[in-house]
């Protein structure tokens, strides 16, 4: 039975600092957060509430956004607030597609993976240009997209763009699939069950859920095959595609990623940090995480996490 | 003496037409009569002069008519390095341009000094009837020599950089030539100019502080009367009480009051499409006046323009009238190209009707053009004032590409119509030979007063 609450005084002398921060810090105190509307405010109109559910996110080296949403349509949008800028750009709806569920930049282009009643298709497109100046007069064309059609009759669960190849890499609901973005070519890679979201990872790696896929030049090669079933315990060097729960207790004694060795553990004070490094050896390029941090992370937050250190400017974007 | 300014240009129109036997124009004849000599000529017809002698001119931003009733127009230079604007005139003996003078010259700031240049004159003309003066100010944005690109903000405290200023330079149109200049506006551009000449007053918009600029012509000293926004109009106008109009950067009037001294803001913004515009960047970008000179026929700078009536003198703020869109429907999710969805060249043609060129594009959905080579062009319409009425008279015709963007029109004193072209190179001067009946002698008085 909880203790019976005191009415707050109102008249207290911390009242007024409470009260601010109890509106203003639901909001960020410190750096940047860009919320604007999906248009060119006062010269174009928003996405249609509808249509705009945004469900894909990606951003280049230079730090323009791509996005993709789901709902009645899917559109396609970039999003530019460096310099002088300050819009997003509608590219557009994409015919028979009402869900947009992975979006990825090249260095020339980009690749979205949308769903429709059809199955999945992969849509491509070349990177924006800045318009010249959103202050004093602008130019924009909306240039064309390119549909390079389905990956099999299967819904597309999500993608990543994997820069070492230049290709997109991307699951089906049974399958992993690339797309060579300069040739247009959409290739099934293999079977692959019980996927989620995936992401970049260590050595060019991308990790499907559990298993971790390495390229080389010509195709993806899987890593830690256990007769078709994954397991990250076969997986030597894995050090991050393992689920928040195992992460949560990485130096336990019976989750299956104590066996994983890049994790490697510490106790500080009150609170085990992890260092997460490609082998045993915490990485200099890589910070370390708290346990707090851990904890709260979601599965695909570990690899965003790399992803930051590894290529500034991409956080948050994959998960 | 001070004369009410509506007298003033009575008294003006006089002295212009005894201007008009200036020698180097007597015994010209309007083209108009010899083409009615020749053979019958399809009405609006379009003759084009492209800037041919600069072969640097990329923009003609400034056309106007001088205090002569010719055509003056400025071949800018903008996106070359060392880039430097040419004064250019219509010859009407040689049917050509004849090419004045460079300013980088004239002012002593040459093209290969290393800073920004004079690379241009944007909105910049303003006559003087009394003496036959043209003032002109230059604009910045053309890069240093050595440099691909200039910007004001980056350069601004880089003294082999930044732009000297603009010069402001005074043109005897009797004789051809240039009495004197100075810098008006350290480190700025100048935007637009206006010409009080009762007053002895010359107005500007600086850039980029978008400053209000005041200019004695008598004295030649400078008042800097503060900061309107970010944006920049692209014109002033002139009021019957000596009130100086522009606009601000949401869309609000902005007047300057010679009696008061003041700079004051208008309670409401001016007309702007309801669906995805909200005042912002709705500033003036041409601003002409008819001739009885009680209201003025505005377009706003941005795409999907809005036309509109203003009637200064009615109220404590000006009634304002919506003349709806100058240019076709169009998707609203995008927005649209400001070099593509354009209008301006606003002038009132000696048949006292007002004329513009407004672009026109090719849009799958509104406007397919399905019989037009090019994918978009600049028309010519003609709107009636006393019924709103409008009618296309003309399309533009550049040898060799679209010529959808226009910056300026001016009438000359035979009452032919001449447009400013802005587009891929070349670019030049569009004339549109108007039909006899719509033409009359001195057809650009009451002159306007501003660039």
């Amino acid at each position: 039975m909880s203790a019976k609450k005191q009415k707050y005084d109102m008249n207290s002398p911390e009242a007024r600092a409470l009260i601010d921060e109890i509106v203003h810090g639901t909001f960020m105190k410190e750096g940047t957060m860009v919320a604007f509307p999906t248009c060119f405010p006062g010269a174009s109109v928003p996405i249609t509430a509808d249509e705009g559910h945004i469900t894909a996110l990606d951003i280049t080296g230079d730090g323009i956004v791509y996005g993709g949403t789901s709902g009645r349509a899917a559109h396609l949008f970039v999003a530019m607030f460096h310099g002088v800028t300050g819009v997003v750009f509608d590219l557009g709806t994409i015919e028979g597609a009402d869900q947009c569920v992975a979006i990825g930049c090249g260095g020339s282009q980009f690749a979205a993976c949308v769903n429709g009643p059809g199955g999945g298709r992969v849509i491509t497109g070349g990177l924006q240009g800045l318009p010249f100046d959103l202050i004093q007069e602008w130019g924009f064309s909306r240039p064309p997209l390119k549909d390079l059609g389905k990956v099999n009759d299967e819904p597309i669960v999500h993608a990543v763009f994997h820069p070492p190849s230049a290709r997109l890499v991307g699951t089906t609901t049974n399958h992993i699939f690339t797309c060579d973005l300069e040739s247009g070519t959409i290739r099934i890679a293999g079977e692959i069950s019980g996927t989620g979201r995936i992401a970049l990872g260590s050595k060019e790696s991308v990790s499907v859920g559990m298993v971790r896929v390495t390229f080389g030049v010509t195709a993806p090669r899987r890593v830690g095959s256990n007769a078709g079933r994954f397991d990250c315990r076969k997986v030597p060097g894995n050090t991050c595609h393992c689920t928040g729960p195992e992460i949560a207790n990485p130096a336990g004694s019976t989750p299956p990623t104590a066996r994983v060795r890049s994790f490697h553990s510490r106790k500080t004070s009150d609170s085990a940090r992890l260092s997460v490094g490609p082998n045993s050896r915490p990485s200099g390029r890589w910070r370390s995480l708290s346990m707090d941090e851990c904890l709260a992370s979601a599965v695909m937050k570990w690899p965003r996490c790399f992803a930051t250190n590894r290529r500034p400017g991409r956080s948050g974007t994959l998960g | 003496m001070k004369l009410p300014r509506r007298d003033f240009i009575k008294r003006s129109s006089g002295a212009a037409t005894a201007l008009l036997a200036l020698p180097s124009l007597s015994g010209v004849q309007p083209v108009a009569m010899k083409a009615a000599e020749a053979k019958p000529e399809p009405p609006y017809r379009t003759s084009w002069y492209p800037f041919t002698e600069h072969q640097d001119a990329d923009t003609c931003w400034s056309l106007s008519v001088g205090p002569d009733g010719r055509i003056y127009a400025a071949a800018c230079a903008e996106s070359v390095p060392g880039g430097v604007v040419q004064v250019v005139r219509y010859n009407e003996q040689r049917d050509a341009l004849d090419y004045l003078f460079s300013l980088g010259e004239m002012v002593d700031d040459p093209g290969d000094s290393g800073r920004a240049t004079q690379c241009k004159i944007h909105y910049s003309f303003a006559p003087s009837m009394s003496d036959g003066v043209l003032y002109m100010a230059t604009h910045l944005s053309g890069p240093p020599i050595d440099q691909p690109a200039y910007s004001p903000w980056l350069s601004w405290h880089d003294p082999k950089r930044c732009f000297r200023g603009s010069a402001l330079l005074a043109f005897d149109t009797r004789t051809d030539e240039v009495l004197w200049w100075e810098t008006m506006i350290p480190k700025e551009g100048c935007r637009c100019l206006l010409h009080d000449e009762e007053r002895h007053r010359l107005y500007a918009l600086s850039y980029p502080r978008d400053h209000f600029i005041i200019f004695d012509t008598r004295t030649r000293t400078r008042r800097d009367l503060g900061r309107i926004g970010s944006i920049n109009a692209q014109t002033l106008f002139l009021d019957r009480k000596h009130r100086v109009w522009t606009t601000d950067d949401y869309g609000h009037l902005v007047r300057y009051d010679p009696e008061r001294d003041r700079l004051e803001r208008s309670p409401f913004v001016l007309p702007h499409d309801p669906e995805f515009q909200t005042g912002w960047h709705s500033v003036f970008y041409d601003v002409a006046a008819p001739p009885e000179g009680d209201c003025v026929y505005a377009v706003t700078w941005i795409a999907a323009p809005r036309l509109m009536r203003i009637w200064p003198d009615e109220g404590d703020w000006p009634r304002v009238e919506d003349l709806g869109p100058a240019t076709q429907k169009r998707d609203p999710t995008i927005p649209k190209d400001t070099f593509v969805d354009h209008c301006g060249g606003l002038v009132f043609g000696g048949d006292g009707q007002l004329y513009f060129v407004a672009s026109r594009w090719r849009d799958p959905v509104h406007n397919p053009m399905k019989d037009k080579p090019h994918q978009r062009e600049g028309v010519v319409w003609r709107l009636d004032p006393a019924t709103l009425k409008r009618q296309e008279v003309a399309v533009l015709e550049h040898p060799t590409q679209p010529a959808q963007y226009v910056s300026r029109g001016a009438v000359d004193h035979q009452g032919d119509l001449y447009f400013g072209n802005v587009g891929t190179r070349p670019v030049g001067v569009f004339k549109v030979h108007m039909p006899a009946e719509r033409k009359k002698p001195n057809a650009h008085l009451p002159i306007r007063m501003w660039g």
